[in-house]
């Protein structure tokens, strides 16, 4: 199963995949689709990607997870397509035996998608659609 | 030599497409993509502000060689999660 998904993304299938027996730490980020951003309100958001080098970009995250944090098991999940207010953009689980590491894999990950995955949004409100770009 | 360039969201809006085929001269590196992207989609011109390059699926500094076959791509700033 690859990083990227086009149907809603399974949260309790990737908790349990990451639990195992010798980890007593498990953290969770889920991203979901806000109903505001930048004074406006939003009702939706498209998310659309460059998908096999999205793929890639997520296997490099891993080994740098699986090189600084050897003891975590990570599973995660990005949904592209289109999201409704509420609905869950991306699943980052992370395991370790003890706390700090699962949590520091978790934020890892999703500052590293933030930096280098090529995934893209387009927020829609009442008035119509456009394009989000965070570092203008 | 001739290179693939992919297109993605706000760029390729203002493209109106998703892919194009470019020939470029020899030695040609992803500033001369640059230059030839907006000679031949002038409309993209303002949409590259803060945007990268990939080629084959991996980012490319602006004096990486191309070759011929590659396949590039714009990758405008990145908006996931």
């Amino acid at each position: 199963m690859g990083f990227l998904s086009h149907d809603p993304l399974p949260v309790g299938e990737l908790i349990d995949a990451a639990r195992r027996n010798d980890a007593g730490g498990l953290a969770v980020f889920i991203g979901a689709v806000r109903d505001h951003a930048r004074g406006r309100s939003v009702v939706a958001i498209d998310y659309s990607a460059y998908e096999p080098m999205a793929e890639r970009v997520y296997q490099q995250i891993v080994d740098e997870v699986a090189e600084r944090w050897p003891d975590v098991t990570l599973h995660s999940r990005h949904r592209i397509g289109h999201l409704r207010v509420g609905d869950d953009a991306v699943v980052i689980v992370a395991s370790s035996a003890h706390r700090p590491e699962c949590f520091a894999a978790c934020r890892h990950v999703i500052e590293r998608l933030k930096e280098d995955c090529p995934i893209w949004k387009k927020e829609w409100d009442a008035g119509g659609a456009q394009w989000i770009s965070p570092r203008p | 030599m001739k290179v693939r360039l992919l297109l993605f969201a706000a760029v390729a809006e203002a493209a109106g497409e998703t892919e194009l085929t470019l020939e470029l001269p020899d030695a040609s590196t992803v500033s001369t993509l640059r230059q030839a992207l907006i000679d031949a989609q002038p409309a993209v011109a303002g949409h590259l502000d803060g945007a990268r390059f990939a080629i084959n699926e991996t980012f490319a500094a602006e004096d990486a060689a191309l070759a011929d076959g590659d396949t590039a791509a714009v990758i405008p700033p990145v908006a996931g999660g």
